[in-house]
């Protein structure tokens, strides 16, 4: 089985000077792939290499196993859903019309068009009734965005492309659309490639993140990987500011732990460090830091989390790069 | 053409005129259009029923225009000249309270913040920045101004109008050539000359 | 006064008849105007290069005052309806073209570039998305044009080409003050009219298409 996306020493260059330089990764179907690195790195360039808005000087991309460049790019653009910043929802049309405009130029008639388009409302948190007719300057930044993820769902492609899509969106917002997203994901199995300069965002939704800089792909793996097998001191450096958090959430807390029971708040067995923190820090002001118990359910196994240990685990994720 | 090879200081001494009456209205609606356009910016309920008023008196055709004005002031120069001056200050006034609306509340803001006095604002901050569109109003009721006084020659005023309606009376495709001509070629020039001064004052 | 509202009353059909052939020549002029400048805008977004040339020569052309151009058409086609009709054609293409271009290139890039990201080609892009955002702008043009077209054809009877323009000269040769009114009033209250309702058609496409704008989230 083919991987759903494969780029291949991909490279673009505006009169002789580079933007992409000898870009390969590839992206599994079903998974989310975040495309990070610094401003001018080449990963919108990249992003839009794939469905060919911007054609690639070098390098051959492979949808579906299929040459992107050996398809009609028009077609190519219909099998794929397209996300930008900007959203780009079509001010004189409603919002049902927006979302099913893919359906109306694939030639759908017009009940199936709207019925389509009211599910994919659904799905991400419009209820169509409520939002179907209204137009798009009714809506919040949030919303609009929403529709947008809408539209580029509403012909059921197998891949999406995400360029930046919740930057322009404010910060409790955006916690909410990355919710929906992570969710709209895990139903509908679609593979999903996304451009992002928020770390914590990559690393909270992607499984698999690539890190360009400069035009070339300085690493490409899990996010445990990028975190605790860096690549280069560049990959350490980038993610250095964020490191702390990002650390704390993927180490397991039973890594630190010892086998054993005590009294204390009780985490799953799959908790991170993270949740540990959060748990302690949801007891009253006031008590002394206690042991926490690490566990499923009663008879599984346990294991204690001793503060001293914890303050380990925390130092090690918060310690400067080697 | 040949018209005007034949006849240089006719066409000559037409040019003048035509140049004379159309600055001449120009003039007059710079200098009573700066200040109509200072006060309808300023004086905040005059803005709109005065730009208003100018809009309509805008659309009224010149033929029309000058039709109006004749009853009272009769035919001859003078009477062109009001006419021409009218639609000249309509524009002119116009630019100018856009201009000056335009400037940006912070800007103005800034200003007093620093502690400018009301005139001073005026005249460094607000001047400055409604110059360029002053400037264009300038440029356009200059160019619609050499337009309209072609037709005035109908009505008893000079200029090349005169040999395009000599022209028009006798047939006489040359002749009307040697009127049409300079009059399109001296608008170009003028509104050429006045981009340029627009480029100056947006500096 | 009186004497103003008896002349109408008495030769009504006169001043209709004028006034009727005056909007023929102005609704033509516009109307053909319009049927080469909106594929001329079309055509310079779709061939920018194009575009920036037309737009070049539709600035310069544009300085050109209307009685001249009306002039220079007679040498071509003779007096009467023929060369008031080019004049108007021509002064009515300019605003026309210009808005809809200028239009069409100041659209929001965002939005062209989510129509080919769902896989629009450039003709669906244009006819589905960027002439109806368009729409007011063009309208804007046309308004211009049709309220110029109500002063050029005003001028068309010095060449014989009829219109409330002959009772205006007609009344300045024989110093009848209540037949110029009778033409100049009428022509006045067409522009008028005209200025307004584009107006209002105007302001009408801009609600339908909704500039988006973002409500607090």
């Amino acid at each position: 089985m083919p991987d759903a996306l494969h780029l291949d020493a991909v490279s673009k260059s505006y009169g002789g000077a580079p933007v992409v330089s000898d870009v390969t990764f590839s992206v599994g179907a079903g998974e989310l792939c975040a495309i990070v690195g610094p401003s001018g790195c080449g990963k919108t360039t990249t992003l839009k290499m794939i469905n060919r808005i911007i054609e690639p000087s070098a390098g051959r991309i492979y949808v579906e196993g299929e040459d992107a460049a050996a398809i009609d790019p028009v077609q190519l653009r219909r099998r794929i859903g397209y996300v930008i910043q900007q959203v780009g929802l079509f001010p004189h049309m409603s919002v049902e019309d927006n979302v099913a405009a893919v359906l109306r130029i694939t030639g759908h008639p017009r009940a199936q068009r709207l019925a389509r388009a009211h599910a994919m409302l659904g799905l991400v948190g419009l209820p169509p009734l409520e939002y179907a007719r209204r137009r798009p300057s009714a809506l919040s930044g949030g919303q609009q965005q929403r529709v947008g993820v809408a539209r580029a769902l509403a012909g059921d492609p197998d891949l999406i492309l995400m360029d930046e899509p919740f930057a322009a969106v404010d910060p409790v917002v955006r916690k909410q659309l990355q919710e929906e997203l992570r969710r709209i994901q895990a139903e509908t199995r679609k593979t999903i490639v996304f451009v992002t300069h928020d770390l914590p965002e990559a690393f909270s939704l992607a499984n698999r993140i690539v890190v360009l800089r400069e035009g070339r792909v300085v690493q490409a793996g899990t996010p445990e990987e990028l975190l605790f097998a860096p690549a280069s001191p560049f990959v350490s450096a980038y993610l250095a500011e964020s490191r702390e958090l990002l650390g704390l959430r993927f180490m397991k807390a039973r890594e630190f732990a010892r086998m054993g029971d005590a009294e204390g708040p009780t985490v799953p067995a799959e908790a991170s460090v993270l949740d540990v923190v959060q748990a302690l820090a949801r007891r009253s002001v006031g008590q002394q830091l206690s042991p926490v118990v690490i566990g499923d359910e009663a008879g599984g196994p346990r294991w204690v989390l001793e503060p001293p240990d914890l303050v380990r685990a925390i130092v090690g994720a918060v310690a400067p790069p080697r | 053409m040949d018209y005007i090879l034949r006849n240089p200081t006719l066409v000559l001494e037409l040019g003048l005129e035509h140049l004379a009456i159309s600055l001449g209205a120009v003039l007059v609606a710079l200098v009573l259009g700066v200040p109509l356009g200072i006060t309808a910016a300023k004086v905040r309920w005059l803005e709109l029923p005065v730009l208003t008023t100018a809009g309509l008196l805008y659309l009224i055709p010149s033929l029309a225009l000058f039709a109006f004005l004749i009853p009272s002031l009769g035919l001859g120069t003078q009477t062109a000249v009001v006419g021409l001056s009218i639609y000249s200050l309509l524009v002119i006034l116009r630019n100018v309270a856009i201009g000056l609306g335009s400037v940006p509340e912070p800007l103005r803001d800034a200003a007093r913040g620093i502690g400018m006095t009301a005139w001073q604002r005026f005249r460094y901050v607000e001047v400055p920045l409604a110059l360029p569109m002053t400037v264009a109003g300038l440029r356009i009721a200059t160019v619609m101004t050499i337009g309209i006084a072609s037709l005035a020659a109908y009505i008893g005023a000079g200029g090349f109008g005169v040999l395009i309606f000599r022209g028009i009376a006798t047939a006489d495709n040359d002749m009307i050539v040697a009127g049409a001509l300079p009059t399109a070629l001296m608008a170009l020039a003028c509104d050429a000359l006045l981009r340029f001064a627009e480029r100056l004052a947006r500096r | 006064m009186q004497a103003f509202i008896d002349f109408l009353a008495d030769n009504s059909n006169l001043v209709l008849g004028l006034a009727g052939q005056h909007l023929l020549l102005s609704a033509s002029g516009t109307a053909l105007g319009l049927a080469i400048a909106f594929p001329m805008a079309v055509v310079g977004v779709l061939l920018p290069r194009l575009g920036q040339g037309f737009a070049a020569v539709a600035n310069v052309a544009q300085t050109v005052p209307s009685f001249a151009v009306l002039g220079l058409a007679i040498p071509l086609l003779g007096i009467g309806f023929a060369p008031a009709l080019l004049a108007l054609t021509l002064r009515a293409l300019l605003p026309i073209f210009l808005n809809a271009y200028v239009g069409l290139r100041e659209l929001d890039p965002s939005l062209r570039e989510a129509a080919k990201g769902i896989g629009m080609t450039r003709w669906q892009s244009l006819v589905q998305i960027e002439l109806p955002l368009s729409l007011p702008a063009t309208v804007g043009g046309l308004r211009t044009a049709a309220v110029e077209s109500i002063g050029i054809a005003t001028l068309a009877a010095f060449i014989g080409g009829g219109g409330l323009g002959d009772l205006i000269l007609q009344g300045i040769a024989l110093r009848d003050t209540t037949r110029l009114l009778a033409g100049a009033i009428p022509a006045a209250a067409l522009a008028i009219a005209i200025e307004l309702s584009l107006a209002a058609l105007q302001r009408h496409l801009v609600r339908r298409t909704h500039r988006v704008a973002r409500a607090a989230d």
